[in-house]
This record gives structure tokens, C-alpha cells and sequence, in this order.
């Protein structure tokens, strides 16, 4: 967009005359190597959602041949492929990154009042090896394809004729990337913040984040080397997990879930930290029991580390190993039920204002509830041994990673939106999308849980005809959550071309990167704004005339 | 949007009318097969206990969240709520503390039925489940094998099951019991059935190609039936009592799952030459040599038929080499002879 914008009175608050990290530079290579965290945001922004859309089709290709009981579409090997791709595009490019990669760079050094993340240059490398794992992603797609799920089980996974290695290989790309997002914002966090912000007058949004952090750094290298010995095995046929060389398969499933356990909480924490934003800002209070949330978040990610077993329940690892397990379980089930009570409190004798993000937010409640409850049913040892790796095991961590992260992930793009673009979406589609993404999520999932209960199991290319009907319900909510989440994503990108100006505070929210202008400027803050107590909304009062949340007269920042 | 939605609402209520069957003993319930195991009441109890624990905290929620979103909503012109606490520690140990107890039970509960499934009783019945790419063989104590499963109904059975390639999944939904079967480990899992009936086992951990193809039908049976069933599986020349059959009736017996289609016994020619008074008689070949139909021929064609084909048939017949055991040649020359020379 050319720098010769009209300007008429209110331009202050339209974020003025200045140039802003849009416009402030042009070019391919003005953005390729560009290290300021917003554009770093949006190009993950921009990545993810793509990601978001190749798995998607994949997610309506498995869904579409499950029509009919013996398959519509393909043989059964190239629907195995068709669930491993849409499981590991949506995990690896899509929900580890999406929100810290594209909203917590966007805002976690704005909210904290920083030019920048604390290592400016990692973080463009990061973005860059997200990249370069995507692209290793797409080639298993054009050189044989993957067909061994996500999870890459041994020794399947050393047997295969498909790309195994280059999914490896993309994954441990992957896995730097997220290790060095986790870092910088570690460092930035403890580093960065200003002399007046304390740890709890930090928003709840970086404290989610944080937690992230330290478990991306702390637990991505274990994917790494299990993925490398993955490798190594299939290569060199080293026996380490194949039990024809010597190996134990069982092995793998720990090394693989010692990661891949915290990574549902480096998966769920980030979407969490945007639903405390969103649950204050838009019910106008602090977040009821701040000091629980933010030790919750923390609590979340050390128990995290140490539940991975509950995936093994039916492997035939020890009992007292799952019994240990599954204490551990039940333990980090009670900081999530905390969060939950907690942003329900938030609106108590709040001024709720159900603007889309707050809807996205809304819709969280519900799904997160579902989805956290019915993980009770699989970490009770008794009942897992029945559902494991059925639909219901699918049906519940939907519910928590498109159900809630998802949905977060949409609610915090349709709030920071504004300010990343400076234009508003149109609100009616905005709730339309929303709408039909609820609708359809829950028509499609709800009924895998009825079906994986009555005894269909997952990653099944086929199926007895007795759950067709299941099968068919369940399809058909797939294409409208497919339809809404079109009308989500176009809804913001047409707001770039024709949705009107964005004011600098359009939800009247609290934290400071509502301070700068929209979009802000490149360096961030002229000079860093003045740290306010957190989540504090008495100073903000809308303006009728601009649609713009005005600060008014600060008499109560002295005490700080 | 609206027919997409209505026609799902339609399908939702079609498929749960279909998904509740009318005898929940025989069919199941909406959420369950049919139980058919000394472990599927205790599995399901703690199932039930955690559901109903998970409506009413559903409900609250989701009626909490709505009471709020319409008592407490932004009216024009009014910015600020109600001044209200910021936090409630009295309120936070509640809802920390409730759920802490719920979850101790649903932990305990849990932990039981799970050591009850996972702690085979000593002396029970062993069947030996194999597992691979993508098929199951069971072998049972008298050396039967077969690809479905018997069981004998209100017994300890238990399986010890072995891959030869890649990891499978052992699962029976009627009886609630699941085990993985892991390359290079023996795992064990076991049952005790309650409901003779016809049921399903599945590969529940992914295996490749053809993993939704890894069923076996798994069949309860009284104990005598299962019984005579083992025994004829063990050995398939058994008659109703028990009593092995003649030379004869097993020759009979082959004849009719190999023989029928190329030999008929009527004396009309079909593929091959008929059996019917063919025993003792001089068998002529294309290339004009002779040979006595004896004992010594009939194994050599039936073990190496394109040897010596009796003239004026084609040499349509595959090798039998190592499908019979001598037994059973000795049974089908039997029978040949008693059909007359």
C-alpha cells in the first residue's frame, strides 16, 4: 500500500502519518528477511493458515470416503495416507505453530512494551525452518506419500515402502523451529518486560505462553533424537526399535510420547493464554483468580512431562507403570478444570460484549469442557482399555485440538486482526463463520464418540455397516465445519481490501499493544507505555464517535 | 446453510434410533455393545460413573456461561459491570477441591477394573493368538488351529498372543478387553465370557495396507459344543460321538472339498477321468504306455499329476504335494477302491 494514505482528524488514534511495519518497507526481501517480530507473525500467519487448509482437505478426503462402509473413494493404502497427512500437516505445520508462531510473535513483544523478541535473527530462522519443514512436508507428498499415521509407530514405521525419512527430516526441522520460538520468548520474557511489570501484572496471554516455551525447549530435542534413530534404523538397520534386530517397539511409544504428551500442553497452553485475553476484554474484568490461572498454566506444563505413559495403557507396559500414569493424569486434570471456573467467573458482573472473538471464545468453553472431560474416560485405566485407539480417542482430542485450539486460534486472529491489518472484518460474517464452525464441529465429532464406544476403531479404511449412519452424520458436519472455516478465513483476508479502518483499541482491552497505533509502527512504541495494573479496564471508555476505546485520565497508575 | 443443517439434524435422529437398539441385553445401549464379559459391568460402571459426572459439570458450565452471557451483557452506554472480587480463595479451593475427590474415585475405579482384565486367573483355558499382516490364527491347547475364534462360555480363557511382523491390536468391544501385541513380546489378556452369541475382534492398533480388514469373528459357545468343536478342529475325521472315521468316509470326506469338481463318481468323464470302477484297471497314457491304477499311481498323480495323464484328458490337475497327510491319501484310496472295479 502506498505510503500517501488520507488522513482526516482522528488520524491519531487511526495510528497517524507514519509509516507502519507494513508499508515501512517493500518488497519480497523486505519481508523474506525481515526481522521484525510482526511481519515474522504475519508470515506465520499467512503459513499456518495454509497448512491449516492442505490438512483440511485432507481431513474432507478422509471424511468423504467414509460415506460408504467398504470406502467411496480410493483403495485402502491411499486412505492410510490420506489420515497420516492430514494428522501430521495439521500437528507438525498447523497447531505446534499456529498460535505462538503467529499470534505470540505478532503480540507477546508488544504486550510487553519491546521493540522486539530478544533474539530478533532466530526468530526469522525459526519462521525459515518452519519452512523448510513444510516443504519436506509437501515432498513426502509427491514422493510416496506417508502411510504410517503420525505418530510413526515402530517397526511399521521402519517397514514402509513410503517417505518416511523426509517426513523425519521435515519433522525435525519442525522441531528446531518451535525450539527456537520457545527460546527467544523464554528470553524475552524474563528479559524484556519493563522495570514496573512484575511477574503478576504480566497479561495472562504471555504466562500461557511462557509455559509453551519451556516446554519447547525443554522437550522438542527428545522428538528430535527418536526421530533421528528412527532414521538411523531405517537406513543403517540399526536395532533399536525394530525387535527383528534386537529393538523394542515399545521404546519408540515412550521416546515418542515423552514429547508428544507436552506437546498437546505446547499445543493447548498458547490457546488457553488467548482465551484469558479474550474472556477479560470482552466481559470488561480482570480474570477472576488471576494469580490460580497464571500458577495454573505453569502447573500444567511440569505435570505435562510426566503423563506420557497414558498412551500406553494397553501396550504392555507394567501395570504400576500405568498406574502411576494415570495418577499423574487425573493430577494435571485439576489445573484445567481451575482455568475453566475461573474464565466462567471472569464474567461474573462483567459488561459482556459478544463481539466474534468473544464468540470463538464462548465456543471454547463448551469444547474444552467436552473435550477435557471425556480425557477422564482415558485416563481412568479401565475405561482406556476399551476406547483406546478408538473414534472416541479420535472425538476427544478433536475436541481439544480443533475444538478448543482451533477455535482459540480463530478467536485471537479475529481479535488481534485489527491491529495486525488496521482493518475490521465485517462482524456478520465473522459470527456466521463462527457459527457454522461450531455447528459443524460438534455434528461432526459428537457422534465418533457414540461410535468408538459401540466398537468402531480408528484409522479404519473400512467399516462394518452398523455405523454407517454414524459415519454419514458425521460426514456431513465435516463439510460444514469445512464450509465455516472457509467463512472465517475469508471474512479476514477480504477485510484487508475492503474492510474499514481499523481505530486503535476497537475491544477496549487492556494490555499495551492497544497503545500504539494501528498497525503499529515498526519500532513498536515511540516510547514504551506507561505499565498499568493488569487488566485494568476503568480507564478505557468508548468513543462513540471513532469506535475507539479512549484512555482517559490515568489517576490510578501512581500506586505502581 | 439451512438444508445441510436439517438434513443432519434428520440423519442424527435417524442414526440414533438405528444406534439404540430396542433389547439392550442382547443389542446394547446407545453407548455400548452388548456385554459379554465378567469384565464389561465394572468396566462400564466407572464409564457411567465418570458420564454423569461429566452431563452435570457439562450442564453447569454451559448453563453458567449463558446465565452470565445475557445477566451480565453490555448495555448501551454503560461501560463498567458491578464491582465483584477478583478472586475468591474459598471459591477457588471448591472448585480445585470437588473435582479433586471425583477424580480419586474415577482414578480408583478405574485402576480396579484395569488390574481385574490385566491379571490373568491361573489355569485357565490358553489359546495362542497370532497376529499378523493381515490375519489372525488361533491355536488352541489340542493343537487346533483356525482363523475365528471359539470360546466356551463361563470359563477363564486366556490369550497369549505374539506378532510376526508388526504391532496389532487385540480387541473384542463385547468384552471390553484390549491388548497390544507387540513384535518380539509375548502379551497376554484374558476373558471370561458370560453370553454365548456370535461377536467381533478387531485389529485396533494400525498395522498397514489392510488394517481395517483384520477381523475375526469370535463365536461363544457351551461347552460342549465348543468342546466337539475344538476336537473337530484338532482333528476333522471325527464323527457326532467322537468315534474317528473309516478310511472311507474321510476319503469321502476329501472328495468332497477337493476332488468333486474334476472327478466325477458316476462314471460320466468330467476334467478328469471318473473314480467310479476305475480301482485295478490298466490306465492308458497319450504316448500309448500302460500302468495298473494301484496305490503307487494314485499317489504319484495325486502328488506329481502331470506325470503320466491317461490319454484323452488335459493336464489340468496342480500338485497336492504336502496338503495331505498320508492319513488322508490312505483314506481317498479307501474310498476309491469301495466305489467298485
Amino acid at each position: 500500500m502506498e505510503t500517501k494514505v488520507t488522513h482526516d482528524k482522528n488520524d491519531s488514534i487511526y495510528g497517524g502519518a507514519e509509516p507502519n511495519y507494513l508499508n515501512a518497507s517493500k518488497g519480497i526481501l523486505s519481508w523474506m528477511f525481515t526481522i521484525d517480530h510482526k511481519r515474522i507473525g504475519v508470515m506465520y500467519t499467512f503459513g499456518t493458515i495454509g497448512a491449516l487448509m492442505l490438512g483440511g482437505v485432507f481431513a474432507l478426503l478422509v471424511r468423504l470416503h467414509l460415506w460408504v462402509p467398504e470406502g467411496l473413494l480410493v483403495d485402502n493404502q491411499t486412505y492410510n495416507q490420506f489420515f497420516t497427512l492430514h494428522g501430521a500437516v495439521m500437528v507438525f505445520l498447523f497447531v505446534i505453530p499456529g498460535i505462538p508462531g503467529a499470534l505470540g510473535n505478532f503480540a507477546l513483544p508488544l504486550m510487553l512494551g519491546a521493540k522486539d523478541v530478544a533474539f530478533p535473527r532466530v526468530n526469522l530462522m525459526s519462521f525459515w525452518l518452519w519452512a523448510i519443514g513444510a516443504v519436506f512436508f509437501v515432498t513426502v507428498l509427491v514422493t510416496g506419500g506417508l502411510d504410517t499415521g503420525w505418530t510413526f509407530y515402530t517397526p511399521y514405521s521402519v517397514k514402509t515402502d513410503t517417505s518416511v525419512i523426509w517426513a523425519v527430516s521435515g519433522a525435525f526441522f519442525l522441531g528446531f523451529s518451535s525450539i527456537f520460538t520457545g527460546l527467544n520468548f523464554i528470553v524475552t520474557v524474563h528479559r524484556m518486560r519493563p522495570k514496573n511489570m512484575g511477574w503478576f501484572n504480566m497479561p495472562l496471554f504471555i504466562w500461557g505462553i511462557y509455559s509453551t516455551a519451556v516446554i519447547q525447549v525443554l522437550a522438542t530435542p527428545v522428538l528430535g533424537i527418536t526421530l533421528l534413530l528412527l532414521a538411523v534404523e531405517r537406513s543403517a538397520g540399526l536395532g533399536i526399535f525394530n525387535s527383528e534386530f534386537g529393538g523394542d517397539p515399545v521404546l519408540f511409544q515412550h521416546f515418542f510420547w515423552f514429547y508428544s504428551h507436552p506437546a498437546v500442553y505446547i499445543m493447548i497452553l498458547p490457546a488457553m493464554a488467548i482465551i484469558s485475553e479474550l474472556m477479560a476484554t470482552f466481559s470488561r474484568k480482570k480474570v477472576f483468580g488471576y494469580t490460580l490461572v497464571a500458577y495454573s498454566s505453569v502447573a500444567i506444563a511440569i505435570f505435562g512431562f510426566l503423563v506420557w505413559g497414558h498412551h500406553m495403557f494397553t501396550s504392555g507396559q507394567s501395570a504400576w507403570a500405568s498406574l502411576v500414569f494415570s495418577t499423574l493424569t487425573f493430577s494435571i486434570s485439576i489445573p484445567s478444570a481451575i482455568k475453566v471456573f475461573n474464565w466462567l467467573s471472569t464474567m461474573y458482573k462483567g459488561s459482556v460484549r459478544l463481539d466474534t472473538p468473544m464468540w470463538y471464545a464462548l465456543a471454547f468453553l463448551w469444547m474444552f469442557t467436552v473435550g477435557g472431560l471425556t480425557g477422564m474416560f482415558l485416563g481412568s485405566m479401565g475405561t482406556d482399555v476399551h476406547l483406546h485407539d478408538t473414534y472416541f480417542i479420535v472425538s476427544h482430542f478433536h475436541y481439544v485440538m480443533v475444538g478448543s485450539i482451533m477455535f482459540a486460534y480463530f478467536g485471537g486472529l479475529h481479535y488481534w486482526w485489527p491491529k495486525m491489518f488496521g482493518k475490521m472484518y465485517n462482524e456478520v460474517m465473522g459470527k456466521l463463520g463462527a457459527a457454522l464452525m461450531f455447528i459443524g464441529f460438534n455434528v461432526t465429532f459428537f457422534p465418533q464418540f457414540i461410535m468408538g464406544s459401540r466398537g468402531m476403531p480408528r484409522r479404519y479404511a473400512t467399516y462394518l455397516p452398523e455405523f454407517q449412519n454414524l459415519h454419514q452424520v458425521s460426514t456431513v458436519g465435516a463439510f460444514i465445519l469445512g464450509t465455516g472455516v472457509a467463512v472465517g478465513i475469508w471474512t479476514l483476508f477480504s477485510s484487508i481490501v475492503n474492510g474499514k479502518k481499523a481505530p486503535q483499541n476497537p475491544w477496549g482491552a487492556a494490555s499495551m499493544e492497544w497503545e500504539t497505533a494501528t498497525p503499529p509502527i515498526e519500532h513498536n512504541f515511540h516510547e514504551i507505555p506507561t505499565v498499568k495494573p493488569v487488566y485494568d479496564f476503568s480507564t478505557l471508555k468508548f468513543n462513540e464517535e471513532t469506535g475507539n476505546w479512549d484512555r482517559i485520565a490515568d489517576t490510578s497508575e501512581d500506586n505502581n | 446453510m439451512n438444508l445441510p443443517i436439517l438434513s443432519t439434524l434428520a440423519n442424527l435422529v435417524q442414526a440414533a434410533q438405528v444406534a439404540v437398539p430396542s433389547d439392550p441385553t442382547a443389542e446394547g445401549t446407545f453407548w455400548f455393545p452388548v456385554q459379554a464379559s465378567t469384565l464389561a459391568p465394572k468396566s462400564d460402571w466407572t464409564f457411567y460413573y465418570i458420564y454423569w459426572i461429566s452431563a452435570f459439570f457439562t450442564a453447569l458450565i454451559v448453563a453458567a456461561m449463558i446465565f452470565m452471557a445475557i445477566r451480565y451483557r453490555y448495555r448501551k452506554g454503560v461501560w463498567d459491570g458491578e464491582e465483584s472480587p477478583g478472586h475468591g480463595l474459598a471459591l477457588e479451593l471448591t472448585w480445585s477441591g470437588i473435582p479433586f475427590l471425583l477424580t480419586i474415585a474415577m482414578w480408583y475405579t478405574g485402576f480396579k477394573s484395569y488390574m481385574y482384565g490385566d491379571t490373568p486367573p491361573p489355569n485357565g483355558y490358553e489359546i495362542q493368538v497370532k497376529a499378523r499382516q493381515w490375519n489372525w490364527e488361533f491355536i488352541y491347547p489340542n493343537g487346533a488351529k483356525s482363523t475365528e475364534l471359539h470360546l466356551p462360555v463361563e470359563q477363564d480363557v486366556t490369550f497369549v498372543m505374539s506378532s510376526a511382523d508388526v504391532l496389532h491390536s487385540f480387541w473384542i468391544p463385547a468384552f471390553r478387553v484390549k491388548k497390544d501385541i507387540v513384535p518380539g513380546r509375548y502379551t497376554k489378556t484374558w476373558v471370561h465370557s458370560t453370553l454365548e452369541g456370535q461377536y467381533t475382534l478387531f485389529c485396533t492398533e494400525y498395522c498397514g495396507k489392510d488394517h481395517s480388514q483384520m477381523m475375526a469373528q469370535v463365536f461363544v459357545e457351551d461347552q460342549a459344543t465348543f468342546d466337539g468343536w475344538v476336537a473337530k478342529q484338532a482333528n476333522p475325521y471325527l464323527d457326532e460321538d467322537g468315534q474317528p472315521f473309516t478310511p472311507v468316509a474321510i476319503g469321502e470326506k476329501i472328495y468332497g472339498q477337493h476332488c468333486f469338481a474334476c472327478h466325477s463318481i458316476d462314471g460320466s468323464a468330467v476334467v478328469g477321468p471318473s473314480w467310479k470302477g476305475s480301482w485295478g484297471t490298466e490306465r492308458t497314457f497319450e504316448n500309448g504306455d500302460t500302468r495298473l491304477f494301484d496305490e503307487n499311481y494314485f499317489k504319484e498323480s495325486l502328488l506329481d499329476p502331470g506325470a503320466q495323464v491317461v490319454k484323452g484328458f488335459p493336464p489340468a490337475m496342480t500338485s497336492y504335494r504336502g496338503v495331505f497327510k498320508d492319513s488322508e491319501i490312505d483314506g481317498l484310496i479307501a474310498y476309491i477302491k469301495s466305489l467298485g472295479n
